[in-house]
């Protein structure tokens, strides 16, 4: 699979939907290609997701293999009217979760088939951050650290130093004791715990929170 | 110490057991420990001073230690020559860290400890816990580091502090 083409929702998608089981990482996958079809390459979704290379050629092979996405071959006119931008800004749907069971066409005509300059002019500013009232999604984070910071050991300590700028008094109020990073998966409710985290985890990263809430976006918006 | 700083003391602490017997040494599932840490019967400790405070561990089962005497030629494996190894080893990762960090951190002598001994140590409460995984044995590098030296507490005190 090329990670630097834009694949679509296949028109079977939608009736495919309820017959599928995936790991939640994948339907995020799925979710975020659905939500702003035409849009996003699917590099730019696995950074966001905070996917390998590896892991996003593997998960684009199983959507593919089943149907559910494409890669979709356009004359020139609909190439013209799309509005691609394969390495510009996240764009996300206004729609919120109900619009998982839109039907796949519905959402081509009012997002990727509209005119450019129109298109630009409906599309709402980004706005793929986690809803405020998600639970943070821990596992998500750090692996989005993991691999911002070059995975594998380098990774890791790029979470570990994310964890040493937190005072020892939350982590201990926090209950944390032993984290396993490759596998750690804990949902984390506390408003002011998340946004502590987010905070040293953009840090960590050299990002602005509101940059690391983007790439975050794709993952908790679930 | 950034990331790139930490991880020299996993590759310096990896590469020992191939430097030492010819066979290379695997990475575990790494896990970070909060306010306790896995010591294993002897344990080589590196203190590290600077922008970051606190100490660099090597933490390794006599059964280890004893397979890495055999395999470096030496047929004697009481506890002497085990603490003896296990100093060794930390002495070369403090030795290739000062190389590498000059002025820029201060690495101590390393000490070593048995795990009844290990009661003295008292670590940064933040640790990360890397398996480094030999012929099936297995021992524990530990970074225990503190970012702010006024926060950190000396890797020494009197106070029993291992869990």
């Amino acid at each position: 699979m090329n990670l630097d083409a834009i694949y679509d929702p296949t028109a079977r998608a939608t009736e495919l939907l309820p017959t599928l089981r995936f790991p939640l990482v994948e339907w995020r996958l799925y979710d975020t290609l659905a939500r702003s079809p035409g849009v996003l390459t699917a590099r730019t979704i696995a950074q966001q997701l905070g996917l390998s290379v590896e892991g996003m050629q593997t998960i684009l092979e199983r959507l593919s293999a089943c149907g559910l996405i494409h890669l979709p071959e356009l004359g020139y006119d609909e190439f013209q009217a799309r509005s691609v931008e394969p390495t510009g800004p996240v764009v996300a749907c206004e729609a919120g979760p109900a619009n998982h069971a839109a039907p796949v066409e519905e959402q081509r005509t009012s997002v990727s088939f509209t005119l450019r300059k129109r298109a630009r002019a409906k599309i709402p500013p980004a706005s793929n951050e986690p809803r405020a009232d998600a639970p943070l999604q821990l596992g998500a984070l750090l692996r989005l650290v993991r691999e911002r910071a070059g995975g594998g050991s380098l990774g890791q300590l790029a979470v570990y130093r994310m964890f040493l700028k937190l005072p020892q008094e939350t982590l201990q109020a926090a209950g944390f004791e032993q984290l396993d990073l490759d596998t750690a998966e804990l949902e984390v409710r506390d408003r002011q715990l998340a946004d502590l985290l987010r905070e040293k985890a953009s840090e960590v990263l050299g990002l602005s929170t509101h940059e690391l809430n983007q790439l975050e976006g794709g993952l908790t918006s679930n | 110490m950034n990331q790139h700083d930490m991880h020299v003391f996993l590759e310096v602490g990896v590469n020992f057991f191939e430097k030492t017997t010819g066979e290379k040494a695997t990475f575990g599932n790494a896990a970070l420990q909060f306010g306790k840490s896995d010591l294993l019967d002897y344990s080589g400790v590196i203190r590290v001073s600077g922008s970051s405070e606190g100490a660099v561990c090597l933490t390794v089962p006599c059964a280890m230690l004893d397979e890495l005497l055999r395999a470096t030629g030496e047929s004697e494996t009481t506890e002497r020559y085990e603490r003896d190894l296990v100093g060794e080893a930390a002495s070369i990762i403090a030795s290739n860290a000062r190389k590498h960090f000059g002025p820029r951190f201060a690495i101590a002598p390393p000490e070593t400890f048995g795990i009844d001994e290990a009661l003295q140590l008292s670590l940064p409460f933040a640790r990360f816990v890397l398996p480094i995984q030999w012929r099936g044995y297995r021992a524990n590098l530990i970074l225990a580091l503190s970012e702010s030296a006024s926060t950190a507490p000396s890797p020494f005190s009197s106070a029993p502090c291992l869990t």
